[in-house]
């Protein structure tokens, strides 16, 4: 290529670019037929780079251990499926199916915002946008993008993310995102932040787990998300905020499980009142 | 436009989807920041072939970031900076020039603008600047790149002496 040429060229690409960007800032969604086709492109690449680690696993937790140990035997069987689900405590888990998954890639470090990983099962193996995903510990976040074979999660910590929670035993209603709120002390990277709805209802070593939305999706409801570590000091503002430690490191994510939530199909039988 | 396919952007467009895929995979497995893999496949490219060139490698290899999975949050950032960054890094190019300085210096240059453009996109949004990662990603490319951009040029201009460019 000659150098006006090139010029040329560079300009129609940057220019093209810039409408793209502008195209994907305004209407998110609008290409999602890139991301999806480069997903199944790529996606093969980065599952065949995810090698076995053998230093990294003495790392991980125990809980992560018996995941994957889990995952060891067999990839997809229902039998893992139940061991994936007797690791978790949570009860409303146990009602759904788990797909255990690997996580193969992550977004970049130089974006200092974003939380996503990529885990090595995608819609050939039942992946639905918006379902929930679970490690050992609790909540990991939520699938916003399928491919043929991997899917990408938002994971909790992402500044997109934002989780309806309950607090205590009392279950008091509140919400947790990695926006601090204005004006309240700085949070260390990875904590999160809770706003509750209501003035004065949270303590230090509450536990914080998710409230749950319709149909499951995309969040199921009573998975721990994270611990109260500190309450933040009242400077007049409308509720209560705190910071929240959450359970699940996502630096050193391993196995996951995606929770193929299944509605109920049993109609409730009423209860008649008794009165004594 | 001669638009035959050499040997050297085969081997250029490779380079990028696998710098690519390992910041992906490999890098966050072994640590918070890394060196930019990308910068280093971009560098020695706008160094033999001077801005346009590195700034038309760079938005190509930007846009191979973006759709990595897991996607960026906005497509085209990367693409943006780092045809920035290939058009700065070029900035260095000397013909015949075969200074050990030069190399250094433009991957300080690449490093730096890519770090700049991520902290005014954070300082924008609100979110806090992670300084002290953003140093150490400066500090690790460059260093990457005192062994890995001199190698790459002197494979690439093997390349461009044998008429495979």
């Amino acid at each position: 290529m000659t150098p006006p040429r090139r010029h040329r060229t560079l300009t129609i690409l940057i220019v093209v670019t810039v409408f793209l960007l502008g195209l994907d800032l305004s209407r998110p969604g609008s290409t999602s037929f890139l991301r999806t086709g480069a997903a199944a492109a790529f996606g093969p690449l980065e599952r065949a780079l995810t090698v076995g680690r053998d230093d990294d696993v003495a790392r991980l937790t125990r809980e992560r251990d018996e995941l994957v140990r889990a995952r060891r035997q067999d990839a997809v069987t229902v039998q893992q499926a139940r061991e994936v689900t007797a690791v978790l405590a949570s009860p409303a888990a146990k009602s759904a199916k788990l797909l255990a998954a690997r996580v193969v890639a992550f977004s970049p470090a130089s974006s200092s915002g974003d939380r996503r990983v990529t885990i090595d099962v995608g819609s050939r193996d039942g992946v639905t946008k918006d379902l929930t995903v679970i490690a050992g510990a609790g909540l990991v976040g939520r699938v916003i993008r399928v491919a043929a074979w991997t899917s990408d999660v938002l994971v909790v910590g992402d500044r997109d993310l934002t989780i309806g929670v309950r607090v205590g035993k009392a279950g008091r209603i509140g919400s947790v995102s990695a926006t601090s709120p204005v004006g309240a002390a700085p949070r260390r990277p990875g904590q999160l932040s809770l706003t509750m709805l209501q003035q004065g209802t949270v303590a230090v070593g509450d536990m914080v787990t998710t409230l749950g939305s319709v149909g499951g999706r995309p969040f199921m409801p009573d998975i721990p998300v994270g611990t109260v570590v500190s309450v933040d000091s009242d400077r007049g503002q409308l509720t209560s905020t705190a910071v929240v430690e959450p359970v699940v490191h996502t630096a050193t994510l391993d196995v996951v499980a995606v929770a193929l939530f299944t509605g109920r199909t049993v109609p409730r039988a009423p209860a008649t009142g008794s009165v004594k | 436009m001669r638009a035959r396919v050499s040997l050297l952007s085969l081997l250029r467009a490779g380079l990028v989807v696998l710098a690519a895929a390992l910041s992906a995979v490999v890098l966050p497995r072994l640590g918070a920041v890394g060196p930019d893999l990308i910068l280093l496949v971009v560098v020695p490219a706008a160094l033999l072939g001077g801005p346009a060139k590195g700034a038309l490698l760079g938005l190509g290899a930007g846009w191979t970031v973006d759709l990595m999975p897991p996607a960026a949050t906005a497509l085209g950032v990367a693409a943006l900076t780092y045809a920035a960054a290939g058009a700065v890094s070029g900035l260095w190019h000397r013909d015949g020039g075969r200074s050990a300085f030069l190399p250094t210096l433009a991957t300080l240059a690449a490093a730096s603008t890519v770090a700049a453009i991520g902290i005014l996109r954070d300082a924008t949004r609100g979110w806090p600047v992670p300084w002290v990662a953003t140093g150490w990603s400066i500090v690790l490319t460059t260093g990457v790149g005192l062994a890995v951009v001199p190698l790459l040029i002197r494979a690439e201009r093997g390349l461009i002496r044998r008429r495979l460019a």
